[in-house]
């Protein structure tokens, strides 16, 4: 019984995370690096991240990855999402552990981490035609760093709303 | 917010503030009617096209297993208008008008850049 209501609760927030992501699909902001968007599902993962714990956070945010990257993008860019994914939540994960920080530094952290990864692939393209690297630290850089910390924060606003309203009880574990 | 969030992101965001000061500090002056700039194509780091910004064009960029990517060039800038990429984010990165600006197609490996603007500079139109 438990066990089936572990799965049940995993598969709805699965299904909000990937409901986010595709809510952001539909919204088209111009952030200069491909792939760099508000981060809408952030708050789910944020959510589980607090809620429950790193296991069922990475699991749900690789799984919305992949469902996303199938529906909306190919597998080239698959790679790249899954990074970004990756490497922000082990941030977020570390940043949370050390104690220090409330939800909306780890949000924030995460949100610079996911878009300085994005930048780092693009950045090989980009050099690759010519860019300059001083342009790339000077503007790209900087640019999507406050980006990651307004969208790290207004998902930490969300999620908090989340963490405080929904308690998940030991016997939905 | 804790407060030491604040202190975290507070620093995070003015470093990155005085960076972006820097690199608009050292912006060239975007040359006003478009003439001595050129808009430049390049795919996997090759560049295949070079073209003026201040001539109205069309140009159809790639192929079947390249990826396809419309560009127009019109009223001194440059912007993608149609592309068959998952995501759509050259198009989504609108118009470019001065030199140094770019929009990059990711999937398709596509950089078309904002070139010249500076007498010294060698371009040579193909
Ligand atoms: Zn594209």
């Amino acid at each position: 019984m438990k066990k089936n209501r572990y799965v049940a609760y995993m598969g709805l927030l699965l299904a909000a995370a990937v409901l986010l992501g595709y809510v952001e699909a539909l919204i088209p902001i111009d952030l200069m690096i491909p792939g760099v968007k508000l981060g809408l599902a952030n708050c789910a993962i944020l959510f589980v991240l607090y809620s429950f714990g790193l296991k069922e956070a990475l699991i749900i945010s690789l799984l919305r990855t992949l469902i996303i990257g199938f529906i909306f993008t190919s597998p080239a860019m698959l790679i790249y999402s899954i990074s970004g994914t990756a490497v922000s939540l082990l941030i977020m994960a570390i940043i949370k552990k050390s104690g220090h920080f409330s939800v909306f530094a780890v949000s924030a952290c995460g949100g610079i981490s996911h878009n300085i990864t994005q930048l780092i692939i693009a950045g090989f393209v980009m050099l690759n035609a010519g860019a300059g690297l001083l342009r790339i630290l000077t503007f790209y850089l900087p640019v999507l760093v406050m980006a990651g910390i307004i969208t790290g924060l207004l998902n930490a606003f969300f999620a908090n709303i989340l963490i405080k309203r929904i308690s998940v009880h030991s016997d939905m574990l | 917010m804790k407060k030491k969030d604040i202190i975290l992101l507070g620093t995070v965001f003015l470093i990155a503030l005085i960076l972006l000061g820097i690199g608009l500090m050292i912006k060239k002056a975007p040359a006003g009617d478009g003439s001595g700039l050129y808009v430049c194509i390049y795919r996997d780091g090759k560049q295949f096209g070079i073209y003026p910004l201040n001539e109205d064009n069309t140009l159809q960029l790639g192929s079947e297993t390249e990826g396809r990517n419309s560009l127009v060039i019109k009223n001194r800038s440059a912007y993608v208008s149609e592309a068959d990429c998952p995501g759509q984010d050259c198009i989504h990165m609108g118009r470019i008008d001065e030199s140094g600006e770019e929009i990059i197609c990711l999937p398709h490996k596509l950089v078309i850049r904002i070139e010249g603007g500076e007498p010294s500079m060698d371009v040579t139109v193909r």
